[in-house]
């Protein structure tokens, strides 16, 4: 069965192997012919102005940022401008973990998952209001049993017997990095995203 | 972000994104590349203006998508390195019913489209029977046929 699994593993990736480099190579023949001369056409009738140069000047810029848009869709792909594995992120201090988008986009709804591993009876999560009030919280899940302002932080305490997940659906007030933290029963995690715009 | 400078960014990117992926992109206008161009106006539109459904925020970015392009308009016909930049020039593909192919390659034009536009056009059932094919700034592509000897 394994041995099956590997070599299915195996035929995906010499496939994607293969199709990245069929890509570079028709990028490469692209960019060469783009690099090459074109046919110039001698005296015409036409009253216009033949942008033979112009055009020629401009097929490298356009290869360029074809490539780019490629490679921008890639790492979209992938999650580098949100929603994907190169995004997500995880935290851990002691029976705490938390998990996070790194890279979020304006006003687009997250969730920042808190798993406590371990039964507290009482657990309080803090955050710093400075970046609670960059990530404006649209729901938590469960809610908590009381919320409040101390010391520039913001308090929730939730009833906990079990061990259990909290989620905070968050949405991006502002663009730019934003760094802060959560502390959850004394156990501090620093906690960091960047918002596109 | 403020809707000036929202529509702003729009108007540079798609201005951008077009011109990277050439004057030949949507400017055939068939039944799938008419869908693509709706969903591109949605995706857009949503960007443009988020959460904000105000009058004010509609006038706004109707006022700074066409008042960039009255800019942009100006400086075209002010800078011609400007105009050639943003939009590049029309370039001839067919000379003397002779195709130009490395041109039309690079420009993702075949052989095809022009004895397409030919047909449709000029009623031209040959490529000799083109005198040139211009491949214009708007992606489209005009036909100027070959004279016919009169018959005496």
């Amino acid at each position: 069965m394994r041995c099956a699994h590997d070599r299915d593993s195996a035929f995906f990736v010499a496939r994607w192997q293969a199709f990245f480099k069929y890509s570079a190579q028709l990028f490469v023949n692209n960019l060469s012919m783009a690099l090459q001369d074109i046919e110039t056409v001698g005296q015409h009738s036409l009253q216009m102005e033949d942008d033979a140069e112009g055009f020629r000047k401009g097929l490298w810029p356009q290869r360029i940022g074809r490539l780019l848009m490629f490679l921008s869709l890639l790492a979209a792909a992938g999650g580098l401008f949100g929603t994907g594995p190169l995004s997500i992120t995880t935290g851990k201090a002691g029976t705490v973990e938390i998990r996070y988008e790194k890279f979020l986009r304006f006003e687009n709804e997250t969730a920042l998952e808190l798993k406590l591993e371990q039964a507290s009876g009482t657990t309080t999560v803090i955050f710093p209001n400075d970046y609670i009030s960059s990530l404006r919280v649209a729901r938590i899940q469960p809610q908590p049993e009381s919320t409040a302002i101390i010391d520039n932080h913001v308090v929730y305490t939730f009833n906990q017997t079990d061990k259990g997940e909290i989620m905070f659906f968050i949405s991006p007030e502002k663009s730019g990095s934003v760094k802060g933290s959560v502390k959850v029963n004394d156990q501090l995690i620093p906690l960091s995203h960047f918002i596109y715009p | 972000m403020n809707p000036v400078f929202r529509g702003i960014a729009v108007y540079i990117f798609l201005l951008i994104i077009f011109r990277i992926t050439g004057k030949r992109t949507l400017s055939q206008a068939t039944t799938f590349e008419f869908v693509l161009l709706l969903i591109i106006s949605e995706v857009t539109q949503g960007a443009m203006v988020g959460e904000d459904y105000s009058l004010m925020n509609c006038f706004l970015l109707i006022m700074t998508l066409l008042g960039v392009d009255i800019l942009f308009s100006f400086l075209k016909s002010k800078f011609k390195t400007f105009d050639r930049v943003t939009e590049g020039g029309a370039v001839i593909i067919v000379d003397k019913g002779r195709p130009l192919t490395q041109r039309m390659k690079l420009s993702r034009v075949d052989e095809e489209d022009v004895l397409e536009a030919a047909r449709s056009l000029h009623g031209l059932e040959r490529m000799e029977q083109i005198k040139y094919a211009v491949l214009e700034v708007d992606g489209s592509i005009s036909i100027i046929p070959r004279e016919q000897k009169k018959s005496t």
